[in-house]
């Protein structure tokens, strides 16, 4: 169904040469920002297998020198890093499926006019997007459901995403109305047409929602943070939440003592290589699983091959 | 149990039972409650805006104090100066960022442009990379980046003979409102680009392959129907983000934040958390997250009622 | 569908993973993970290493500790709200007297009082005065919620309790001060001075980097800036109670923006730095961290506390001649904490949810006891350290490695790990680590230890020594040249309730804390005399304008408050 984008047939004004100007223009500029983009990252790379005193002196900038991996050997000592990776999986997996699911079908139940009060309920959801009671309301309505310390309290309360539904809402509105239609002479169900006609036709949006989505799962480490005290239950962003948290807790251990405890402050410095490495760690998992839902958004749907 | 059989029949018996449109409504309402009590239920708490609330305590152990928390961020002139600045800056540095709402989709229209495949995924992926680093390690590359000693930056632009002495960039106060917006359009713009991206992937591509036949160029092309083809996604996007003028956010402010260019970068997120004790007092902050849902409720209903006007329909 | 086969499996291993019930050992004391929550750490996770090992073996417990500045202020009111502060609380005393009062009040302390003389009669016994304390503060008399932190047990001449290095310094570069002949200073106008031609001496380091005289930092600015009030101890005056700064001994204060104000002195002092080019330019925008590199690589030459000390004196800079000392002003009147039989502020408690108190006690009475106190410091005993034959402690060849670097791999018998990685990360030590115990005639601290203090001298430490009256650490170097005053300590008690401030004043504070930080370091990059003054004029304005003078009047009850409590302690020691 959705598929890659041929390369398009040149029509008259691909060949002329203000187009040819156009693309050389265009490649340049995108060339220029992806390395804008690309070199922090790449310096960040590099620092995290440079050697630390160079690092911290600011000396690395275009290749690594003193090449070590002690930094990610140092962070996969962290105990409890492979529990802690299975459930941020399984967050991801689960919560994303679950989301996605549930923006795709109220995404596609708020177009249908036909619904009593559509407007109505469309905006007690979207409205949510601009309220937030503060945490401790939250705290308490997550004790009361039972949600702190269990694995269900990272994947229920993120079902509903309004900005999602907003997105897919809007998305199935472009879709031209026959095309539903045309499905409702044998008297389908809003079911059947959900997931027969609509779901396919939406898999670039719902391929951006999963990523959005995805993302957000995996890099979560605030829920973990005030619902979950059982070790078992936290997850890999929260404990690499943790590790980098250690100077900034130092500052507060020296504010709250007056400094009159008997530590030496150079030991307990995270120096910002570990910070660097720790973001290489999360990152890479996310740079290996994109390219596979990007094709779903780069590339060009027949609408012609679903009707058919 | 019930067999197939009963099934079907119950369910043929429901349709005249049940009309459309309560049976959408069914469709909808387990999300509709979902909703209900992970975002409405705990709006309870914004009674503890009305009082010097303290955790863990009953609401009547605490001391009930009206509206002060509001009063106190007009409560003299001293306070009024200093939420003017701050609603100048948070309403400078959100305008600037309504302009980065256009640049979004026309860096999707543009990178669709690439023909050449490899490159454009590429491209696609790579510009996304800075959406995930963090605002503190972002930082942080920036200082060992302009730092005054050994940043590369200045440390260039001194052979170069731009500049003779070296200059803290970090802690200027000049063009805080642009520099502040440049950083977020590096740090999203690809990021962001992904919704058009998925929006101009689902336009129909017959329509640009009729267009082809009719002799139509690739500009004529993506004004035609590439621009229209993404213009509800856009319009949607753009009412959301004026809703949200006033929140900012505070993480990136904050790790730029220093003496120098406080006064220009102190948006409303960070300068509650500033004088909050971090956050810490949760009444205060309760007062003006209740201000701000008013204000953002507000906009988006004028933003909704302007978008009805120029394009008939409303988008919410 | 491979994804969802995959998706199936994984909520399935998940749901096992969660629902599998712990495997318990049937033992007489079952294995127990006591729940930590600290105020005073910077490590979350579980302990591991030595010490690890040391409450294995003894207790069979382990530790998970959780810190307070995960998250701040929030998590500790939804832990408050849920009830469950965890097993184990320490609380620090900056927010902890406040947050002690709450978590009493909210019900999430166990009174021990009923619990202390069986198990915990190290504490009762050696330690009542620290009792007392705890009653009267917080107990309503009788009750027992909180035990301080860093006490002594003795109440005979109270000694000056700091070390072998006082926090505040000053701490600078000997070998360059010496180079200049041993100038005086006596005022922050002479230190100018002095850092000027220290500087001329040594305008870049090793590697051809910039030095400066100073390297200030943004990230520990609270209701000031930070580095503004850094002379108060070594000019006699202790941590400020918002704004308000008691004098040491005498019954007198000082507040921050004064007319004749030495917060503003030192602004100007900076002032003056940053005109002369000493002044690192980057200090406006680094964080603490960068200043630990610049330290480290000899980019900075002086700063008022000691960590610069261990950050530049490696061995091989000793060995070039060249060492980060104790350098002191003549006038100076270095605010010397005293031990404390009442204890600190900081405090040890047990959660009212604690299943097992008494046995929690039992450990908490350990860490009180001098057997406790050494290992848990100082690592296992015929580990790191041991008694030679007539009962002095001193230190293995492993300890000796740890003492010269912290980073010292332990072996796995003792738990693995490097030193510093396996010490005890929950907290700091329960009692003062500087006074003598009574069973071995030495103090825990083992850099005070005679096999450490008699170690060969560098000729550079040895020239600092022979400049201060012989003196070996910096804290005899200060009593020896009379430039540190013994000063009863802060966390006395006044057996008054404590003043708390209410959120509306905590409020104001907090804006006009943001006013006068923003305003001190735009006076010290301020590009001349007159701009200075402005920026002085209009911070003063603004401050006093959102509510300075109130925070002040404050500050100045507290500091009456303790007036009243250093008197009663006076009378208390010479009963």
């Amino acid at each position: 169904m959705a598929k890659e984008k041929e390369p398009a047939p040149r029509g008259i004004g691909g060949r002329s040469a203000s187009a040819r100007i156009f693309d050389c223009v265009n490649y340049l500029f995108f060339g220029l920002f992806t390395l804008l983009c690309v070199y922090p990252f790449y310096y960040i790379f590099i620092n995290t297998i440079s050697d630390n005193t160079l690092t911290a002196r600011g000396q690395v900038l275009f290749y690594p020198m003193g090449v070590h991996l002690s930094n990610y050997v140092q962070v996969m000592k962290i105990q409890g890093l492979g529990e802690a990776t299975l459930i941020s999986l399984g967050r991801t997996v689960i919560g994303t499926v679950l989301s996605v699911f549930a923006s795709a079908f109220v995404g596609y139940l708020v177009t249908k006019d036909k619904m009593w009060h559509r407007k109505i309920w469309y905006r007690f959801i979207v409205a949510t997007m601009y309220f937030n009671a503060g945490i401790i309301p939250w705290y308490i309505l997550m004790m009361n459901l039972h949600l702190t310390n269990n694995f269900l309290g990272y994947i229920i309360p993120g079902i509903m995403s309004p900005f999602n539904i907003i997105l897919v809402k809007t998305y199935v509105e472009s879709i031209p109305s026959a095309l539903e239609e045309s499905a409702q002479i044998d008297s389908a169900g809003y079911w059947v047409r959900f997931t027969r006609i609509i779901f396919p036709l939406c898999l670039p949006i719902l391929a951006t929602v999963t990523v959005f989505t995805a993302v957000g799962q995996w890099n979560a480490f605030q829920d973990t943070l005030f619902l979950m005290t059982d070790r078992r239950l936290y997850t890999l962003q929260f404990l690499l939440y943790r590790y980098i948290n250690e100077s900034n807790a130092l500052a507060t251990v020296l504010k709250n003592t007056g400094g009159n405890v008997n530590i030496n402050l150079s030991l307990v410095q995270t120096p910002t290589s570990v910070r660097m490495t720790v973001t290489m760690i999360v990152v890479a998992p996310i740079l290996l699983v994109y390219p596979f839902f990007q094709r779903y958004f780069v590339g060009g749907i027949m609408i012609g091959a679903v009707k058919g | 149990m019930k067999s197939v059989k009963d099934i079907r029949t119950s369910r043929a018996e429901r349709r005249p039972l049940l009309p459309e449109k309560y049976q959408l409504f069914t469709m909808l309402l387990p999300f509709l409650l979902l909703v209900f009590v992970f975002s409405y239920l705990p709006l309870y708490g914004w009674r503890y805006a009305f009082y010097a609330y303290r955790p863990g305590f009953p609401l009547e152990k605490c001391e009930y104090v009206g509206w002060y928390w509001f009063e106190s961020i007009f409560s003299n002139s001293y306070q009024v100066a200093e939420i003017t600045r701050v609603m100048g800056n948070t309403l400078a540095i959100s305008g600037l960022g309504l302009l980065l709402n256009c640049v979004a989709p026309a860096f999707a229209i543009l990178l669709n442009e690439i023909h050449h495949s490899a490159y454009r995924k590429t491209v696609q992926v790579l510009t996304t990379l800075p959406n995930f680093i963090s605002w503190v390690l972002v930082y942080a590359v920036a200082f060992s980046m302009f730092n005054v000693n050994n940043g590369f930056i200045n440390q260039f632009m001194m052979t170069v003979g731009w500049v003779t002495q070296p200059v803290n960039v970090l802690a200027s106060n000049k063009h805080v409102w642009l520099t502040m917006t440049l950083w977020s359009a590096w740090k999203s713009l690809g990021w962001s680009a992904i919704l058009y991206l998925a929006a101009i992937a689902g336009l129909d591509q017959e329509l640009y392959e009729a267009a082809r036949v009719d002799g139509a160029n690739r500009f004529q092309q993506i004004l035609h129907i590439t621009i229209p083809g993404i213009s509800p996604t856009f319009l949607v996007l753009l009412v959301m983000s004026i809703a949200n003028l006033i929140n900012n956010g505070m993480d990136q402010y904050y790790v730029f934040q220093n003496a120098m260019n406080k006064s220009s970068i102190e948006v409303l997120d960070l300068y509650v958390y500033n004088i909050s004790l971090g956050g810490g007092n949760f009444s205060f902050g309760t007062a003006v997250s209740m201000l701000k849902s008013v204000v953002s409720l507000t906009l988006l209903l004028i933003a909704n009622g302007a978008a009805k006007m120029i394009r008939g329909t409303s988008i919410f | 569908m491979k994804t969802r086969t995959l998706s199936m499996i994984l909520a399935l291993a998940l749901l096992i993973s969660v629902l599998a019930p712990f495997s318990a050992v049937a033992e007489e004391e079952p294995y127990w993970e006591i729940q930590i929550y600290s105020e005073l750490a910077n490590y979350s996770g579980l302990q591991t290493g030595w010490f690890a090992k040391l409450l294995k073996d003894k207790f069979n417990v382990g530790f998970n500790i959780m810190t307070s500045s995960e998250g701040g202020s929030d998590r500790f009111a939804t832990q408050l709200i849920s009830g469950n502060l965890g097993d184990l609380i320490f609380l620090a005393e900056n927010n902890g007297q406040e947050h002690l009062s709450e978590a009493i009040e909210a019900g999430l302390i166990l009174d021990l009082s009923g619990l202390m003389e069986e198990y915990a009669p190290n504490i009762s016994h050696n330690y009542p005065l620290l009792l007392e304390k705890a009653r009267i503060q917080f107990g309503g008399g009788e009750k027992i919620y909180a035990i301080g932190q860093d006490a002594v047990p003795t109440t005979e001449e109270l000694q000056i309790d700091g070390g072998t290095d006082s926090w505040w310094g000053p701490y600078g570069r000997w070998d360059l001060y010496a180079k200049l002949g041993y100038p005086e200073i006596t005022s922050l106008d002479d230190l100018i001075d002095v850092l000027q031609k220290m500087h001329d001496l040594e305008p870049v380091n090793a590697d051809g980097e910039p030095v400066y005289a100073m390297s200030l930092w943004k990230d520990w600015d609270g209701g000031n800036m930070m580095s503004g009030t850094a002379f108060y101890a070594i000019f006699g005056y202790g941590d400020s109670f918002n704004y308000v700064c008691p004098h040491a001994t005498e019954d007198s204060y000082i507040t921050l923006l004064d007319d004749d104000s030495l917060y503003i002195d030192t602004l100007k002092f900076y002032f003056k730095l940053n005109q002369l080019g000493l002044l690192d330019p980057d200090s406006i925008t680094q964080t603490y961290s960068e200043v630990t590199t610049k330290e480290q690589t000899g980019r900075v030459l002086y700063n008022w506390f000691n960590p610069i000390k261990s950050n530049f004196n490696t061995a091989d800079r000793l060995a070039e001649g060249k060492a980060v000392t104790l350098l002191p002003f003549t006038t100076q009147k270095n605010y010397g904490y005293t031990g404390k039989p009442y204890g600190y502020g900081r405090t040890v408690s047990i959660g009212a949810k604690c299943e097992q108190p008494e046995r929690l006690l039992k450990i908490i009475d350990w860490m009180f006891s001098d057997e406790g106190l050494m290992e848990s410091y100082n690592g296992p005993k015929e580990g790191t350290w041991t008694f030679d034959e007539s009962g002095t402690p001193i230190l293995t060849d492993l300890g000796w490695a740890v003492y010269n670097d912290q980073m010292t791999e332990m072996p796995e018998e003792l738990g693995g790990g490097t030193f510093y990685e396996g010490s005890n990360k929950g907290f700091y030590t329960y009692p003062s680590i500087n006074f003598n115990l009574s069973s071995t005639g030495y103090p825990v601290n083992r850099d005070l230890w005679p096999c450490v203090l008699s170690k060969e001298m560098p000729p550079i430490i040895k020239d600092w020594s022979e400049h201060m009256d012989g003196a070996l650490t910096s804290i005899e170097a200060m009593i020896k040249k009379g430039i540190i005053v013994k000063t009863i300590n802060q966390a006395v008690f006044s057996r008054e309730e404590p003043l708390q401030m209410d959120d509306m004043l905590q409020q104001k504070a907090s804006q006009v804390g943001s006013v006068i930080t923003e305003y001190s370091w735009k006076m010290v990059l301020a590009t001349d005399e007159a701009e200075f003054e402005a920026l002085k004029t209009e911070m003063l304005d603004k401050a006093k304008g959102l509510g300075y003078d109130d925070v002040v009047a404050f500050g100045v009850l507290q500091v009456e408050q303790l007036f009243r409590a250093r008197a009663i302690m006076v009378e208390d020691l010479s009963k």
